[in-house]
């Protein structure tokens, strides 16, 4: 990196921690610190909604997924509008009727203790895992491409977020959320403008369009419906529209960010917002990715995309084979890429018989170069046993790192961590808030002071992120980061979202049955991820389902179960 | 005749915040707006399917 780059980053990074801790330096009460002051207006409120949600690892694996995957992930969003849609005419006026800090605290007022405590706790356990992996998720990928230390980078983000999030609680999250989404948003244009404007001249955004669809590429939406595919129309509008209805409706990391709304229109407007701008930012990312791909046709990639990785393993008795199959991968390249100006010179002069051979060598010559990429993994993962063979999280910042001009490479990485840190402020800022208010408060100090709660939400607060940064260093690299932390929160998230549907729309089921449905579909959806091959996305459908169908059985059999609280029984 | 006594300050209960409501800013109705929310998504996943078709 050059001097400009780091003048970029440390400065954007920087800026937006001081003035996150500067404009919230009059937060002085445990309201102010965990609600903001009820003064947020839509715009905060929509930016801070999709900058808990983009963590960095949005941008490190969305990219490297279309490379390697086509497109076809941003149908997992298709839900998300739909779950938008619900939140602001149901969930919304009940929270802000009741006046709650948190999601759980409702579940009481609906049903019993036990039931806000159980949910409170299982967001916990899934949120408190999921933050660690946002700080490990850029902390990993950066450190191995950049030589940095992977615990000093930790601890540099992890302390960066705590300091600002402990100074001025939700407030100061949705302010440095605002800059920060600005920052990621311009990153993405430029990002798009820039690789667009890499391509060879003569190959045009619908020419790369074409080269990437005749690759499998422009997989955008599939309507065939199959239980064992991750991404398809069926398993975004239901399994996506569970999970997202959970997660923004339930998971107090999102319910904060419009519970400090001015009114229920500002909250709603900010969660709409967001509803309609989440699928076009991630398409535009997913493009990002396949314009990568396209890149890559025409400039050869390397064989394996973690570099450090395949030094090392190059330097163990496999070097030899490595360099074998670089040799190869060097000639098989050269083929591809024949290929692909011989396709993109039949597209431009319209010869339908020349773009048939044309793209039939072209999809010859790239299963050419897959197999030999499948090959150096082999031999990799023989040199070093314990080495990570996904390498699809890489893909995006090595290109960035080696063909971005100067400032911009540092531009990129500001986006990568302020990504990192919008999402992990939200998450550190909603558990020490949980921690503090459905648990501290309800069960140990029920008389604490207002200075008192104040002191506690800022310790819980530096706890959750001290925990986060202990996980990150000690946590190893897992199969895609992104599916880990969607596959965490459907563990979760679909139990924790059939206990608000229960309440919010079967009032006559009580606290005990539903408690006692929860417990069971949670412990059903975590043997089903050990020993099924269910696409993670339709655990939110089951866990959901269980307890929505169990609770109404047990309604019949279990007779007096808990009370139903008149001012949380309509929807 | 006695002085008026101050009554004591009463804690606000329950404390619901702001009209519940209130229209939108606009399109009149808030059905008005979810309805151009779905519709958005209606019309992406058409003009993504005839992306997927067309490059496919």
């Amino acid at each position: 990196m050059t001097a400009i780059d780091w003048t970029v980053l440390v400065g954007t990074i920087a800026f937006i921690a001081i003035y996150g801790v500067w404009k919230t330096r009059h937060v002085q009460s445990a309201q102010s610190y965990l609600r903001g002051d009820d003064d947020l207006r839509w715009p905060t409120i929509g930016l801070s909604i999709m900058a808990t949600q983009a963590s960095a690892i949005t941008f490190l694996s969305v990219p490297g997924q279309a490379y390697e995957d086509g497109m076809r992930f941003v149908q997992f969003y298709f839900g998300l509008p739909i779950a938008m849609v619900i939140i602001s005419a149901v969930f919304v006026p009940i929270y802000y009727k009741l006046n709650v800090f948190t999601a759980y605290e409702y579940l009481e007022k609906r049903f019993d203790p036990k039931t806000r405590v159980l949910a409170a706790t299982l967001f916990m356990i899934g949120r408190g895992l999921a933050a660690g992996i946002s700080i490990y998720a850029p902390a990993i990928i950066l450190s191995t491409l950049m030589g940095w230390s992977l615990n000093l980078t930790n601890l540099v983000l992890g302390t960066v977020v705590i300091i600002y999030t402990v100074s001025g609680g939700s407030k100061a999250v949705s302010q440095t959320q605002k800059q920060q989404m600005m920052v990621i948003m311009g990153g993405i244009v430029v990002a798009a403008i820039v690789i667009a404007y890499r391509l060879p001249d003569d190959v045009s955004l619908g020419t790369a369009t074409s080269l990437a669809g005749a690759l499998g590429r422009i997989n955008v939406v599939d309507f065939e419906f199959d239980l064992n595919n991750r991404y398809n129309f069926w398993s975004g509008i239901t399994g996506g529209l569970f999970l997202a209805l959970s997660y923004f409706g339930t998971d107090q990391s999102q319910v904060q960010r419009y519970l400090g709304g001015r009114s229920v229109a500002e909250s709603r407007l900010g969660l709409l917002f967001n509803g309609m701008l989440k699928i076009p930012m991630q398409f535009l990312i997913l493009f990002i990715g396949v314009l990568v791909f396209v890149f890559f046709l025409f400039e050869r990639p390397p064989v394996f995309f973690n570099q450090p990785t395949l030094d090392a393993a190059k330097r163990t008795a496999q070097g030899p084979a490595i360099e074998a199959l670089e040799a190869d991968w060097q000639r098989a390249f050269e083929a591809r890429r024949d290929q692909a100006v011989a396709l993109t010179a039949a597209l431009d002069g319209g010869d339908a018989l020349a773009e048939a051979a044309a793209r039939e060598g072209l999809q010859a010559s790239h299963a050419r170069m897959n197999a030999i990429r499948a090959e150096a993994k082999a031999v990799i993962a023989k040199a070093l046993p314990s080495a990570e063979l996904k390498d699809s999280d890489y893909i995006f910042v090595s290109f960035v790192l080696k063909y971005l001009p100067p400032g911009l490479v540092g531009l990129l990485l500001a986006v990568i961590l302020s990504a990192a840190m919008s999402s992990t402020a939200s998450e550190l800022n909603a558990l020490g808030s949980t921690s503090v208010v459905d648990l501290y408060k309800r069960l140990l100090r029920p008389d604490a002071d207002d200075a008192h709660t104040l002191l506690a939400s800022k310790l819980f607060t530096v706890f959750w992120g001290c925990l986060a940064v202990a996980f990150a260093t000690f946590a190893a690299l897992v199969d895609n980061l992104i599916q880990a932390v969607n596959i965490l929160g459907s563990i979760f998230y679909g139990v924790i979202l059939g206990i608000f549907l229960v309440a919010f729309f079967l009032k006559r089921v009580r606290g005990t049955p539903t408690f006692a449905a929860a417990v069971i579909a949670q412990g059903t959806v975590v043997a089903l991820f050990f020993t099924s091959e269910i696409g993670f996305l339709w655990f939110n459908v089951i866990g959901c389902s269980l307890v929505v169908g169990l609770a109404l059985a047990l309604q019949v059999v279990l007779p007096g179960g808990g009370r139903a609280h008149p001012e949380g029984e309509s929807a | 005749m006695p002085p008026p006594v101050k009554p004591a300050p009463v804690k606000p209960s329950p404390p619901g915040r702001g009209d519940l409501d209130a229209p939108p800013p606009l399109l009149g109705r808030w059905r008005n707006l979810y309805l151009l929310v779905l519709g958005t998504l209606g019309a992406l996943v058409l003009a993504f399917w005839l992306f997927t078709r067309a490059y496919s």
